[in-house]
């Protein structure tokens, strides 16, 4: 053996060991990670890959998927009028609902912050909903409250007024999902309510001294040191409703009616992969929705210098 | 030493982490077929059959109770129902489909037969039916040229049907008008209609309003003489769709038929449909269900009874005819191909299955096993057999299957119809929305 040759297998000797130590080292948390890992590769980015992929092919999922280039993407924007309905019905649906959704369940967690007694038992009343709030079985009963004959308007109805079929009318079918998503304020208050819990009592007390009245102790003082935790739930609702999708479904019988009033983006997204077939003009809604929420969330992102403050300057 | 009792117990958690991760995936998933070949040669394994159909609650007891005979007399297999209503029935098959774990016995319908079988879903049932392993001789030969595509058998009838006007005959005795005839035109439709809304008053109307219905569109298209598609284009033409939508209109106006609303949350569930729920005098379905509709009508005592769809104003021909209501048909993966024929064998030809089945799907497409039948019929299925009796008498032959696509147009012309009837755009502008966008749909799926 050449001292060369030596060296070469020493060198190499050290590396597998340090290789070896950094591979124990890690090894842990590769193992703890194992599960996340695995679910990741396999149910995350694989299908990511594979939709990206049929984004560009004609895809009817019976038969083989064909290339078709950037076709799904450009009959998308030029001539497909329901694409269009259905941004038209999301966004309007973004706008109301999440605004509406946060404002609502700040002036519950504000209430609930009073320090009642009996809290636990309010946070948990108010938080049922959310819990439920996906599922198929409170949708339909709220398609059965809001419907023609339904409980709202049998009430509405004993003090003389006739209200229209609210879920079945074009005009305030959307609103009926509004609704049904304000109701379920429950997580975006729980966080609202831990984050007021956060505030240091001192603070209200000081400026309650030097005269200034609670609206004012609200803007001043609450709301700026609230401002990261709205910053978070108006991130997250923002992505959930982007992709809101079961309410929809249900109310309008998977249609999208009345006259696609409550046609959203995933709705239509869904209906073109598997009532209509077109898996590949659906995988292409798919990417065009990713980059949307993407963009939105960006926007917030950017935004949020402006208005949210954190305690220590915001330098992390 | 310490780390291999380290890696040992981390290894365990993990291996518990993942365990428990996947569990939720694999736990609902249905013991599938695939498990079962893996026993196939074992002549006592069992094999397991899945099977998925839509409709109401009485064909589900029927057709639980079918299978039930089937596995007594077949011990070596059990079947595995899978039902639902019809709303989003296809959704779910498709995404089976996609996924390769499709039923191996599935109800077919005529709309969608074509995409299925051409795209591969189906099984090709020549062969058992050469092998007389499936009986098709006593089967009408038109259905059996509706349940081939490309000269191959891939679905068979499970009863055959014809779309009809359901009346409330109680009502109509109660107001003193008579019984629509054979002979009946739209004209007489819309009038009888109106008659009867403003007879009963606010809130109850002469029919409900289906012009957002295709399939009864395409009886009306047929009444001038062509059908609704030909070979991938659709045929109706923007006077034609004007005339009908104008009708409707009409009506909707002078209370006729229900309101936009009302038709809007009214579902394909026969429980959902005003003449059910007692808010309306008739309505448009297809034979078999007045079975249902009579069963599940809100005033029980009420006799309901059935007639041809109303003639055109100068018609080439009778748009009416007879339909294979719904197909039996076997998934084109299955692990079992030979059990799946032997089971769509004995849902038709079996004289016990058959009669358990009775008429809720449709005059039996076995003209041996309907002689049999016929005799002993309760009185709203002796009603059936009549009124099918009637429609083969007069009527014009089926029109091939939906081209790929329809269900699309289908969708737009519903939306379409609701469109009109809520007053969003003008009836013109919506009609030529509507062709265009079905030309560009059945353009592209070609």
């Amino acid at each position: 053996m050449t001292t060369s040759q030596v060296s070469q297998a020493r060198i190499e000797r050290v590396t597998t060991r340090r290789v070896k130590r950094r591979y124990a080292h890690n090894g842990a948390a590769l193992l703890f990670l194992a599960p996340w890992l695995v679910g990741l590769l396999f149910l995350t980015l694989g299908p990511m890959l594979v939709s990206l992929y049929i984004s560009f092919t004609d895809y009817s999922i019976l038969a083989a998927p064909s290339w078709v280039g950037l076709d799904n993407y450009t009959t998308m924007f030029t001539s497909d009028k329901l694409f269009t309905q259905s941004l038209k019905v999301t966004f309007t649906y973004v706008a109301v609902s999440v605004p509406v959704k946060l404002i609502f369940a700040l002036l519950v967690a504000l209430l609930l912050n009073k320090g009642i007694r009996g809290l636990g038992i309010y946070r948990t009343v108010y938080y049922i909903p959310t819990l439920l709030g996906g599922s198929v079985a409170i949708a339909m009963l709220w398609r059965k409250m809001l419907g023609g004959d339904g409980l709202l308007n049998s009430v509405l109805a004993m003090v003389g007024i006739k209200a229209p079929d609210w879920v079945a009318n074009p005009k305030y079918a959307l609103y009926s999902i509004v609704l049904l998503s304000v109701w379920q304020f429950g997580s975006s208050m729980i966080i609202f309510l831990a984050g007021l819990k956060q505030i240091p009592p001192e603070y209200d007390e000081a400026s309650a001294v030097d005269g200034a009245g609670p609206l004012r102790r609200f803007f001043y003082i609450t709301l700026p040191i609230l401002s990261p935790v709205i910053f978070f739930n108006l991130v997250m609702q923002l992505i959930t409703s982007f992709q809101s999708f079961t309410q929809a479904f249900v109310i309008s019988n998977g249609s999208g009616g009345p006259v696609n009033s409550t046609l959203m983006y995933s709705l239509y997204l869904y209906k073109k992969g598997f009532s209509f077939f077109q898996m590949g003009y659906a995988s292409a809604m798919a990417w065009v929705l990713v980059i949307l929420i993407g963009v939105f969330t960006l926007l917030v992102f950017r935004s949020s210098k402006l208005w949210v403050h954190y305690e220590d300057g915001g330098k992390s | 030493m310490m780390i291999t009792k380290k890696w040992v117990t981390l290894f365990c958690l993990s291996l518990l982490l993942f365990a428990t991760a996947c569990s939720g995936g694999a736990s609902d998933k249905p013991a599938s077929s695939g498990e079962a070949s893996e026993n196939e040669g074992d002549s006592s394994g069992k094999i397991e059959l899945r099977m998925t159909w839509w409709g109401s609650q009485t064909r589900h007891d029927l057709t639980t109770k079918v299978i039930q005979l089937f596995e007594e007399k077949h011990p070596g297999i059990t079947i595995k129902p899978e039902y639902s209503g019809w709303d989003g029935y296809f959704d779910k098959l498709t995404t089976q489909v996609a996924g390769s774990n499709a039923p191996d016995i599935i109800q077919m319908d005529y709309a969608f037969l074509t995409d299925f079988a051409r795209r591969g879903a189906l099984l090709d049932l020549t062969p058992f039916a050469e092998s007389k392993e499936l009986r098709t001789e006593d089967h009408d030969q038109s259905m059996i040229t509706a349940g081939s595509i490309d000269d191959k058998l891939y679905a068979i009838t499970l009863g055959v049907n014809a779309p009809g006007v359901i009346y409330d005959a109680t009502v109509f005795q109660e107001l003193g008008i008579e019984e629509p005839q054979e002979s009946w035109t739209w004209k007489d439709f819309g009038d009888i209609a109106t008659k009867i809304a403003a007879a009963k008053g606010e809130g109850f109307y002469g029919s409900a309003d289906i012009s957002g219905t295709t399939n009864m569109f395409e009886v009306f298209i047929r009444q001038s003489g062509k059908g609704l598609f030909d070979g991938g284009t659709m045929t109706a033409t923007s006077e034609e769709l004007q005339q009908w939508f104008d009708m409707w209109s009409a009506l909707r106006e002078n209370g006729g038929v229900t309101t936009a609303e009302i038709t809007a949350s009214t579902t394909n569930a026969l429980e959902t449909r005003p003449i059910s729920l007692g808010t309306a005098a008739m309505d448009f379905a297809w034979s078999n269900q007045l079975l249902t509709f009579q069963q599940v009508n809100k005033n029980q005592d009420h006799k309901l009874g059935i007639q041809v769809l109303p003639h055109g104003v100068g018609e080439k021909q009778i748009g009416e005819y007879l339909k294979p209501g719904q197909f039996l048909s076997g998934y084109g993966k299955t692990k079992h191909p030979k059990e799946v024929a032997m089971f769509i064998d004995f849902m038709v030809n079996d004289p016990e299955a058959t009669a358990i089945l009775g008429s809720e799907r449709g005059v039996p497409v076995n003209s041996s096993i309907r002689e049999q039948m016929q005799p002993t019929l309760p009185e709203a299925e002796q009603t059936i057999f009549q009124f099918i009796d009637t429609v083969s008498k007069n009527s014009s032959e089926i029109d091939p299957p939906y081209p790929q696509g329809f269900a699309e147009v289908d969708t737009s012309f519903k939306s379409a119809s609701e469109q009109i009837a809520f007053g969003q755009g003008n009836t013109p502008d919506v009609i030529a929305q509507f062709i265009e966008g079905a030309k560009a749909t059945l353009g592209s799926s070609q």
